[in-house]
């Protein structure tokens, strides 16, 4: 069982995720936030230079208010909390947390406690 | 104007470190540099869309051959990824996931690899973030 990050507000689910470069191993550590609306997993742009991962291809993201951006896609190997997922899709934006989206959350079963703030994150 | 101190020397204070840049020198030789906060944020911001903007480049002909390609492609390969490697479809998979790990397997780069598609692919990323102390 894991606790809600309370240093956020409101607090959210937060994981410990590793971005790995499937081409030299190359690893950085940094909390990973759960976020089921996202379909697609966000890491921050400084990773990007810091792994020296290649741009693989671009897609249009379509945030809160309906407006599309481009933006550069990147294939990584995740940890997350110990489980390893060999090839994930990511984009990136300026931020200091990873964003898991489903398409690394529907890997798991996730239970959210929001009125205890827990949550159980596992691989069946 | 650039203050200059030395390493040996080195105790700052506020008053200090509101005349950044300070130049730290040792044995009188410049050593290191101390910028204001937002200035060393501009600078890693600036070295980031460096490396990206690299990126992005060095994928243009790929992305480009993508774009001539596509109306073929249309009819072979919709519905499918393909990668793009020196202007030429090197490989195709409906996994975008399975075909990556295929091209790192071969070391294939640079590659673009993308949706074969009438429209171009849309990811939703909905979740705005309270961000505090933006100036507005």
């Amino acid at each position: 069982m894991f606790h809600y990050d309370a240093q956020v507000m409101p607090p959210a689910p937060f994981v410990e995720t590793q971005v790995i470069n499937p081409l030299n191993g190359e690893r950085f550590q940094l909390p990973g936030k759960l976020d089921t609306g996202a379909a697609m997993t966000v890491i921050p742009g400084d990773i990007v230079t810091a792994l020296h991962l290649e741009q693989m291809g671009d897609v249009l993201c379509q945030g809160y208010d309906g407006v599309e951006t481009p933006r550069p896609l990147y294939y990584v190997a995740l940890e997350v909390t110990g489980y390893y997922i060999p090839m994930v899709e990511v984009t990136v934006s300026p931020r200091r947390d990873v964003l898991l989206g489903r398409d690394v959350l529907n890997h798991f079963i996730l239970t959210l406690n929001g009125k205890d703030l827990t949550f159980e994150l596992q691989d069946p | 104007m650039t203050k200059t101190i030395s390493l040996n020397s080195l105790s700052l204070d506020k008053t200090d470190l509101a005349q950044a840049p300070l130049i730290i020198e040792h044995e009188e030789e410049p050593v290191a540099a101390i910028v204001s906060i937002e200035d060393y944020r501009r600078l890693v911001a600036g070295q980031d869309d460096a490396w990206r903007q690299e990126q992005w480049q060095r994928l243009q002909p790929e992305r480009e051959a993508f774009r001539r390609l596509l109306p073929e492609l249309l009819k072979t390969h919709e519905g499918q990824f393909v990668a793009i490697h020196k202007g030429e479809v090197v490989d195709a998979d409906t996994d975008s996931r399975e075909l990556a790990k295929r091209i790192y397997d071969k070391k294939l780069l640079p590659v673009y690899i993308q949706l074969v598609s009438e429209q171009p692919r849309v990811i939703e990323l909905p979740s705005p973030e309270e961000v505090r102390h933006v100036p507005l």
